[in-house]
């Protein structure tokens, strides 16, 4: 008897893991190249935010690089990151920059900032944000245009001066109730705007394509 | 909890029984997601449809388990759906699985089908198994969707929106408002707001409940589990 019950519970268990791994195995495959066409699809509408597309979104590819070192603590960013090139029928439109503000109210500010080859924004996203809803999170672009102010700005348009709040003698709108949310975005897009000026050239060159490099060996 | 095998009860999930308004299961997945409708469905759905699977496994292996191994076992078959599920998310509606994130996987740890598996899939026949997981996975999920539809209304003002993360751009527009203007009460899409409406849903279950039927369930004392609202039955 006491066997009998092992040896079926034993069978039980067997084919439970089977089974399990089965499952797995075959829907991972079956889906594999379904789920690696969607992750790319939602990559593109991620970076495509802060593009402007003109409705062809076909005509757009991307090609991502390593940020320099140096860049990493103006951005932001604690770690190792990638910015992406933006190519707009094979020539480089611009750069996607990812940036991060550490003054806001509630921790970090995720933000992607577009900015075309000649330095100016194509637009501001916030990625993810943990301000005051009802207070900070205006910033959000479900929430408000106020994002969209940034659109078309450089860093001489405004003059430096005018690249803050209005509070602080700036251009930018704030919140009733809400100044430090909108400041930590404005100084972080001046800033990821200083870095794109100083990178530019970098991000240009190793964006071209590298014909020499696609030769087999 | 003993199994009834009367016609009548079979129904109980969806209203006498039900998995959340009486037995408070999967109470989490429940105010983590359900800040909209689209999120409410997408959740509810899978969870419907991981129920099913691992009630029908379960109860066609119902005849070797042994008490000591009938845990891993179901916690195996359960957790094999899950993954099934979020494989099958993340292919076909990628944007969702990002936005239901770790709740996705979490889905194994919902209380709920652990209990099917364990008090009714593994008693029963694959055909009552199946019909028994759709009918509580349905009350499951059209609960679900009355908290996604009420919170979703009320803490933004909109029914419908974010359902392209399903069914994609042919959704974009179908976001309704039905206020004038700017609308949000911010409490409804917190999670303090999800556990006072579960608690107002509960108290409306009960009323119409305790109307129809006298003498009113109380749990007994000494009863296994203490978290119910109610007689589980
Ligand atoms: C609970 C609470 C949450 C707040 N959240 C934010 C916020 O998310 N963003 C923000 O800019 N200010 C927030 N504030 C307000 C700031 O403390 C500050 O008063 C506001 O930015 C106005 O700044 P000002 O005095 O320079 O005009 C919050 C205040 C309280 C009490």
């Amino acid at each position: 008897m006491m066997t009998k019950t092992t040896t079926s519970s034993a069978l039980a268990l067997t084919l439970a893991a089977v089974f399990a791994s089965l499952l797995i195995a075959s829907l991972e495959m079956l889906t594999r190249e379904r789920a690696s066409a969607s992750k790319a699809a939602a990559e593109l509408r991620y970076l495509g935010q802060v593009l402007d597309m003109d409705n062809q979104p076909a005509a757009f590819t991307f090609v991502s690089l390593p940020i320099d070192n140096r860049y990493l603590e103006v951005l932001g960013l604690g770690e190792a990151a990638q910015m992406h090139i933006a190519l707009r029928n094979g020539e480089p439109y611009a750069a996607i920059v990812p940036s991060v503000s550490n003054t806001g109210y509630g921790g970090a500010i995720k933000l992607l900032v577009g900015i075309d080859f000649s330095a100016r924004i194509t637009a501001v996203r916030i990625v993810s944000h943990r301000e005051t809803k009802g207070l900070g999170d205006k910033i959000e672009s479900q929430q408000s245009d106020w994002i969209d102010s940034f659109k078309r700005r450089s860093l001489n348009n405004p003059k430096p001066s005018g690249w803050a709040i209005k509070a602080d003698g700036g251009i930018y709108d704030q919140f009733t109730g809400a100044t430090i949310t909108p400041r930590a975005v404005v100084r972080q897009v001046a800033a990821t705007l200083e870095v794109f000026a100083a990178a530019r050239l970098t991000w240009l060159a190793d964006s071209a394509p590298r014909e020499s490099l696609d030769v087999e060996p | 909890m003993k199994t009834d095998s009367s016609r009548q009860h079979i129904f109980d999930g969806l209203w006498r029984n039900h998995p959340v308004l009486v037995q408070l299961l999967g109470l989490s997945p429940l105010l983590a997601v359900t800040t909209t409708l689209a999120n409410a469905l997408g959740l509810g759905v899978a969870t419907l449809a991981v129920l099913i699977g691992s009630s029908i496994t379960s109860s066609i292996l119902r005849r070797h388990l042994s008490e000591t191994l009938q845990l891993p076992i179901l916690s195996l078959l359960i957790a094999a759906w899950v993954t099934a599920a979020e494989l099958i998310v993340r292919a076909y509606a990628y944007p969702l699985s990002q936005e239901l994130g770790v709740f996705l996987p979490l889905i194994a740890c919902n209380c709920m089908l652990l209990d099917r598996a364990q008090n009714f899939a593994i008693r029963n026949t694959v055909c009552r198994a199946t019909l028994d997981a759709v009918i509580v996975g349905s009350g499951f999920l059209s609960l679900m969707l009355v908290v996604g539809a009420i919170r979703e209304l009320f803490g933004r003002g909109t029914l419908f929106a974010d359902m392209y993360l399903i069914f994609g751009d042919i959704a974009l527009n179908w976001v309704r408002r039905p206020f004038n203007g700017d609308y949000q009460m911010l409490i409804a899409s917190m999670p303090a707001g999800g556990f006072l409406l579960i608690g107002f849903l509960i108290a409306i279950k009960n009323l119409i409940y305790n109307r129809r039927h006298r003498p009113i369930d109380v749990p007994k004392p000494g009863a296994k589990r203490v978290r119910t609202t109610g007689k589980i039955i």
